[in-house]
């Protein structure tokens, strides 16, 4: 037990004392007179990128010590069915977390690619963001395998407080303080509604775990006040605005836009990706694992259609890329909400595919959008010469658009088939219907892109730089997976199988 | 099944290599040793993932009975959760 214990979270705890090292490295070496005040902004990121990547290896009861040295690709090729419940059953290590946290590590890992050219680019000395990159990976990490909702509560927390800091990155540039700063006082609000929300729910009930949550919920066992109080219903609501404002869906979305744009483009590449990861696999686990209950499935329909509404209409008034994609992201959250609202195994299942598609075609953008920025890419009509400069660049970003999209036979396209297809399942048809409308909607911003790129004229020509080799091989890898998803998707079927299969009781 | 992985995965390696290169504005053929790494990797992943298929195929068929069985476990005889 004690073994276990300290042995399961060996990422987390190895990420812990690797952020330190890096810290104390950044503040001796920068600091030095010796070596002329260095830059070590490249350096930490390859060290992060290295520490993120070891941090693949898990530590299970008869494997062998080599496992420390693989990478999480080839780790996942061996992933661990074994479930183990840590520190008194604060945290849980399944399938379900297990592959989660690899996903989440290696979006880590591409964010960081992205990075080591644009500190360079962007002349920024911000050491520092990476290493509060790397702890709120640790963050998340914790969060996917929260068992309890203390355990919760301090994960998002963790999370949330380096979230405060690294939108002001550029501490000169008073957009990105805005933003931080907007960022700072709406999640302080948001984060005291879920804990009020938490402390509701163990002050009617008495409990804290799931697993004790979820007996009482399923009618299992019976509680003083049951199962289906005011105050418990109350706890619930308070939890998922909490969780609602942290994943920016409709209506808690506002400051989602202008932290988006204030932000630097890394960091909206960090935003857009990670914690739709972590702060989904958390609202899974706690709502449909923990808070089996159909009341909080209408305020879930709700939002997973005023997002995609919202996401498809207001984008289309927008000029500015990073603004855009900010709407983009909040109707694709409401997308992946159709899933997440059915509560079935198929629902979470079509969830997980629809999150690691979305998260993939994401990187793909942000990659391309990270190339252009030292040209001072903002606008979309600032792609009207791409077409003529660059027409590889320009296929990339056009299939990943029609992706986007949901156009055949790409991955974007499987997955929101699939997201429908359990909407019918469950008799949910007004929300597949409202989906297919958006999507058609939708259509028209994506394609805007192709059509500024292939059939504008620019009114200024600029000549863009070529891009470094490792957002091109990033590049490479997610354009080759958006469109050649749908020839060998059996692998991913099976993998959310296993994962949602593992949270049932 | 290994030559299709292999071939496959060899083909893919390839053609990131030559995507990578053409998006960089590059000689497509510049470096020949990372074309040949980049189709070793790719056969590599090929195959790694062909044996992983298998492997959560079988993993998952062994999921699945166990849940039937639980289930089945469960619900005999009446309607109520029986403690296991």
């Amino acid at each position: 037990m004690f073994e276990h214990d300290f042995l399961a979270p060996f990422p987390e705890i190895f990420l812990i004392n690797a952020t330190i090292i890096l810290l104390i490295y950044e503040v001796v070496l920068s600091t030095s007179k010796k070596y002329d005040y260095p830059p070590l902004v490249r350096n930490v990121s390859w060290l992060g990128l290295l520490s993120v990547v070891r941090l693949g290896g898990r530590v299970w009861e008869n494997e062998e010590p080599y496992r420390y040295l693989i990478t999480i690709l080839l780790l996942a090729a061996n992933a661990p069915l074994t479930v183990a419940n840590l520190f008194y059953n604060n945290l849980i290590i399944n399938n379900f977390t297990y592959f989660c946290q690899i996903f989440l590590l290696l979006n880590t890992a591409s964010t960081i690619v992205m990075c080591l050219d644009y500190f360079k680019e962007e002349s920024l000395n911000a050491f520092e963001s990476i290493v509060l990159i790397l702890l709120f990976t640790r963050s998340m990490l914790l969060m996917i395998s929260a068992y309890d909702l203390i355990a919760m509560y301090l994960a998002i927390e963790l999370q949330s407080l380096c979230f405060y800091v690294i939108p002001a990155l550029k501490r000169d540039f008073e957009f990105s303080t805005e933003a931080g700063l907007k960022y700072f006082i709406l999640g302080a609000f948001s984060s005291g509604i879920l804990l009020f929300g938490c402390s509701m729910i163990y002050g009617f009930i008495g409990v804290t775990n799931f697993e004790e949550l979820a007996k009482i919920f399923i009618g299992y066992k019976i509680t003083l006040f049951g199962a289906q109080s005011s105050g418990i219903f109350m706890g619930i609501l308070f939890i998922a605005v909490g969780f609602l404002f942290k994943i920016t869906t409709v209506p808690f979305h506002m400051w989602a836009l202008d932290v988006y744009e204030g932000s630097p483009t890394l960091v909206t590449t960090f935003f857009s990706i990670a914690p739709k990861i972590s702060i989904l696999a958390n609202m899974v686990r706690v709502f449909i694992y923990s808070f089996y209950d159909p009341t909080w499935q209408q305020l879930f329909f709700f939002c997973s259609i005023a997002s995609m509404i919202l996401g498809a209409l207001a984008a289309m008034a927008q000029n500015k890329v990073k603004r855009l994609l900010a709407y983009s992201s909040i109707g694709h959250v409401g997308y992946l909400f159709i899933g997440f609202s059915c509560g079935t195994i198929e629902g979470i299942q079509s969830l997980l595919i629809g999150v690691f598609i979305y998260v993939l075609m994401t990187i793909n953008v942000f990659a391309i959008v990270l190339a252009l920025r030292q040209n001072c890419f903002k606008y979309i009509a600032d792609l009207g010469a791409l077409a003529k400069t660059n027409p590889i660049l320009t296929i990339t970003l056009s299939i990943t658009m029609f992706s986007y999209a949901g156009i055949p036979p790409l991955a974007g396209f499987c997955s929101k088939f699939y997201l429908f297809f359990v909407a019918l399942g469950c008799g949910a048809y007004l929300l597949a219907l409202i989906g297919v409308v958006t999507i058609f909607i939708s259509c028209f911003y994506y394609i805007r892109f192709v059509k500024i790129m292939y059939f504008d004229t620019p009114k200024t020509w600029i000549l863009y730089k070529p891009m470094d080799r490792e957002k091109s091989l990033l590049l490479a890898i997610t354009l080759f997976f958006i469109t050649f998803f749908f020839l060998y998707p059996s692998p991913f079927f099976l993998i959310t199988h296993q994962m949602a299969l593992s949270l049932c009781l | 099944m290994v030559g299709t992985a292999t071939f496959v995965g060899a083909a893919l390696g390839l053609s990131i290599q030559f995507f990578s290169n053409g998006v960089r504005k590059l000689p497509l053929m510049r470096h020949p040793w990372e074309h040949v790494l980049a189709m070793g990797l790719g056969a590599a992943f090929g195959n790694a993932m062909a044996k992983w298929e298998v492997h959560l195929q079988d993993e998952l068929d062994k999921r699945l009975q166990e849940v039937q069985s639980a289930n089945k476990k469960r619900f005999i005889g009446t309607m109520r959760a029986v403690e296991d």
